[in-house]
């Protein structure tokens, strides 16, 4: 309801914050927005006249334009089967009694809590034309190969497997908050259970369906990591990636990348009105009534059908990847070990010999340890400001940190790399700080959105009894918010440090030998060609990701847990 | 009386709407002081302004002859250089702290040294009854546990002043009967101050020396809560404080200068002649749903000589478990009339009903 008042001497703190923000946030989109209507280049910044003629030149090459069209068809496809893989199997891991799935479901998540690069590396040991796991036994069994990864086709399956999570996490929630009344007033109409899915229960989760197809196909249009290790190969032009190789050609064309970068953010900005308007109206509301019932329906043998499908799909889409990739990194010869001889652990050895290795995983664990801290205190000072304060500017502020959240990935790195060869210094561009800073910027806005459900969640009322005991504001932040955000602080930092150690476009956009960072790393490697320690580089971040997220959540569920709110 | 807490034509808004509308108050020393009102009425911010968490827009507070808000001046005293204590409605017990931790907080704040804290808070703890319970986290409480908590944490730093801010309505009914005896006992013992915000105006009358009446950011009255209940002098009062019958009245006859006959929806009434009325004026009469008594038809001559007697018939019948509800027709009016539960009648036969002339409540306007 009503929020403390910061006093006029204590403005400092918002004033600077806020200018901070404006000088990370702004210039990346004002450069971009120079370079796609000027001639200026990298060195220099005289603009004598503005011009279209990059986004003209974009629309007159065939290969640009069908970069769009194939983004467009891989997003459609992708992010639609995607969804209804999400549907069936959140609908049958929350409203069906089907056995063991709320025990595996967490799993479902494996694809978005790697990256989608390092989840499509995976998926290239399975379906490589040559090594592929699938492929070989296919070969063997039925004496040709299944599919190679590097096509139109791997591109949609790796896309849509790594899609399926985020409308799984959309869909999901609805169905937990659906009140089994709804349906149990349908079966006393006399409607049978087979009817009652499809006319109540499916027919209620469409709008948040759509909502959550949305969320999944802007997504897809604005993902670099995959098409990065599958479409490159296949030769199939892609936008992302069009971004990226624009500034990788010699010499490179940063003004038609940028008009690109543009274009790409002005789709995803139609996609997501569409979407809104749409959705808009069609949003009821199943839950808010007392005596709320949580319940699933009753279903016979088949609900071992529904067992099978959801374990299939489990194996299939996160046990596969994370094996593959494990047996490739562990292979002492090319390809995937037949013999226990062949296991070992050759490539990790051969991998922390190189200098790029090594330099990579230091650079990453320090950007990685003290950016994310930085980036917690500063989301949270934030978050702070925006929602318990009444600082004037502090709408601004919120909109400011969304910012860079708000466009593709791609789009956000290439203005982030203009921006600092202009305004970094060589020696500070060619450390690991350029690198965090870019960072800071591209993830300003996941922490806040991260942070503030955890703000709010804490009742004022407990700040406003520290202060009334003889608490300054500073003592009631220091006692009683942050002590009781710790465990938030917790998994916010585990997800950023995760965020961190796995970006991508901005780490291949910034990264120099001397810089070099791990993810960037593995991609150099890629492109070299180097397979085996390819590999092993992907499967020790897999490992660290994932052991990372897992001391994490269980470290901030004993805290919760102690004082439980 | 001395008086400890003075607000002078407080003011503040949220936006377009005004919370507190040019508030006076005065509050004497020793004094408890309720504030009730319907929720919304602005009496949470009131007492927010008092604690310091809210900055009024406009006026003056003097908390024991010390200025801590004047907006002529540009003063304002933060709530954590007031030095008052205060209960809120959500507890607000820090989950992180055991209940030790939680009362020695102020004290910790002061700088105390440990052993002066040890003792105060084991006095505090002893005073509020929570002995045994100082190494448990609040999730280990009850409410009722965690709301002694939290006055022994506004007791511990002996303020002058402590602030309650609708400190039952998260409790059940059975644990707030107790708890606000008990607040009442204590703050009378340690002499100090208390101002206790409700919206349940049978809790302000049990713990309040005096009352005021908010609505819409105004103070309607104040006054010794036996007054507020038996001669409120504003309708809303007369509405909001007890269950009351209302009527329109008309002034038609003074008898012998004590009192005054009406007519009104049931007939003519006769009551206390209040201050200044002149024949004719319009009035509107409360008649308390507890004042009103009931007998059968029959037993009409024990109460013969009664100035008012109305004949009527039985509607509806509720028993509560400590009263009985009539509803009671007559001539066409329904009549609310609360009952001791030994006035056991039948539905639907005919009875009388009487009031006291003194127990009719006239208020100007209608």
């Amino acid at each position: 309801m009503s929020k403390n008042k910061l006093l006029p001497t204590s403005s400092l703190l918002p004033n600077s914050i806020f200018f901070l923000l404006i000088l990370m946030v702004v210039p990346p989109f004002i450069f971009l927005i120079l370079y796609s209507l000027s001639d200026v280049t990298i060195g220099q910044l005289h603009i004598t006249s503005f011009t279209l003629k990059h986004y003209i030149k974009l629309f007159q090459s065939s290969r640009d334009v069908n970069a769009i069209i194939n983004s467009l068809l891989v997003a459609f496809s992708s992010s639609l089967l995607g969804t209804l893989l999400a549907l069936f199997i959140a609908w049958v891991s929350v409203k069906t009694n089907t056995p063991l799935v709320r025990e595996i479901e967490p799993l479902l998540l494996v694809p978005i809590s790697i990256s989608p690069f390092l989840y499509a590396l995976s998926w290239s040991t399975l379906l490589d034309p040559y090594i592929g796991l699938l492929n070989s036994l296919a070969n063997t069994i039925i004496g040709r190969t299944l599919l190679s990864i590097y096509s139109f086709e791997g591109l949609i399956l790796v896309t849509t497997l790594a899609c399926m999570p985020l409308a799984y996490v959309v869909i999901k929630p609805f169905f937990e908050q659906f009140d089994v009344s709804l349906e149990e007033a349908s079966i006393i109409s006399g409607a049978n259970k087979r009817i009652t899915v499809w006319k109540i229960t499916l027919a209620l989760a469409l709008p948040t369906t759509i909502s959550g197809y949305f969320l999944a196909f802007v997504w897809c249009m604005e993902e670099l990591g995959i098409p990065l290790i599958l479409a490159t190969r296949a030769g199939i032009p892609i936008a992302t990636l069009r971004i990226y190789e624009l500034t990788q050609t010699y010499p490179p064309n940063h003004n038609v990348a940028a008009a690109f970068a543009i274009i790409i953010t002005i789709i995803n900005i139609v996609v997501y009105q569409m979407a809104r308007n749409i959705i808009r109206g069609r949003q009821w509301t199943t839950v808010g009534l007392r005596g709320f019932r949580k319940g699933m329906m009753e279903f016979g043998k088949v609900r071992y059908f529904f067992l099978f499908i959801t374990v299939s799909y489990i194996v299939f889409s996160s046990i596969l990847p994370l094996i593959g990739i494990a047996l490739v990194s562990l292979s002492n010869v090319y390809g995937f070990p037949t013999t226990l001889e062949q296991v070992g652990l050759n490539n990790y050895i051969k991998l922390l010999s190189k200098d790029l290795a090594v330099t990579a995983i230091r650079n990453t664990l320090i950007i990685a340890t003290f950016g994310s801290f930085i980036l917690l205190m500063f989301v949270f000072l934030i978050s702070y400001i925006v929602n318990r304060t009444e600082y004037p500017l502090r709408s601004l502020i919120d909109t400011l940190s969304m910012l860079p959240l708000s466009v593709p990935s791609i789009v956000i790195a290439l203005g982030v790399f203009l921006y600092f060869i202009y305004v970094l210094p060589t020696y500070i561009y060619i450390t690991v700080f350029s690198i965090m800073f870019g960072m800071l910027i591209r993830f300003v806005g996941h922490g806040v959105r991260a942070i503030t459900p955890a703000i709010n969640q804490i009742h004022r009322g407990l700040e406003d009894a520290a202060e009334i005991s003889g608490a300054s504001q500073f003592q009631v932040l220091k006692d009683v918010l942050m002590k009781l955000m710790i465990p938030s602080f917790i998994s916010t930092y585990t997800f950023l440090f995760i965020y961190f150690v796995r970006e991508l476009p901005l780490s291949i956009l910034l990264a120099t030998s001397k810089n070099m960072v791990w993810t960037a790393g593995i991609y150099t490697l890629w492109e070299l060609g180097d397979v085996r320690l390819v590999y092993a580089f992907a499967a020790l971040e897999i490992l660290l990701i994932l052991s990372v997220r897992y001391i994490g959540v269980i470290f901030s569920k004993k805290l919760e847990m102690k004082w439980r709110r | 009386m001395e008086q400890i807490i003075v607000c002078r034509n407080l003011l503040k808004r949220f936006g377009e709407t005004i919370a507190v509308n040019h508030v006076n108050l005065d509050i004497n020393r020793n004094e408890i002081f309720a504030i009730i009102g319907p929720s919304g009425c602005g009496k949470t911010t009131l007492l927010r302004c008092i604690a310091g968490l809210e900055k009024p827009d406009k006026g003056q507070i003097i908390i024991d002859n010390k200025v801590v808000f004047d907006s002529d001046k540009g003063l304002f005293l933060p709530a954590h250089m007031r030095g008052i204590g205060m209960v809120f409605q959500i507890f607000a017990v820090w989950p992180h702290m055991t209940v030790f931790e939680n009362i020695a907080y102020p004290l910790k704040l002061r700088k105390m040294p440990k052993e002066e804290i040890n003792k105060r808070v084991k006095d505090v703890i002893e005073l509020v009854g929570l002995q045994g319970l100082e190494t448990r986290y609040p999730h280990q409480l009850s409410g009722g546990q965690q709301q002694r908590v939290s006055l022994a944490r506004s007791l511990v730093m002996q303020p002058k002043v402590i602030l309650f801010d609708e400190p039952m309505s998260n409790l059940d009914a059975k644990l707030a009967e107790k708890l606000k005896i008990d607040i009442k006992i204590l703050i009378k013992k340690l002499g100090i101050t208390a101002i206790y915000v409700t919206h349940d105006q049978l809790e302000a009358l049990t713990v309040a020396d005096r009352v005021a009446v908010m609505r819409e950011g105004k103070i309607l009255e104040s006054g010794p809560s036996i007054e507020i209940y038996t001669k409120p002098k504003h309708p809303f009062t007369a509405e909001f404080v007890g269950v009351s019958n209302k009527m329109s009245g008309k002034v038609i006859n003074f008898i012998n200068h004590n009192y005054v006959e009406m007519e009104t929806e049931i007939g003519k009434l006769v009551c206390d002649k209040p201050y200044d009325l002149m024949l004719g004026d319009r009035v509107a009469v409360y008649l308390r749903a507890n004042k009103i008594k009931i007998y059968p038809y029959q037993n009409l001559n024990l109460v013969k000589q009664n100035r008012n007697l109305f004949e009527g018939r039985i509607k509806s019948k509720s028993f509560t478990g400590e009263s009985f509800i009539y509803i009671i027709d007559l001539n066409g009016v329904e009549l609310r009339a609360h009952t001791p539960p030994e006035v056991n009648l039948s539905e639907d036969i005919k009875v009388v009903v009487t009031f006291e002339p003194s127990d009719v409540i006239i208020l100007k306007g209608e």
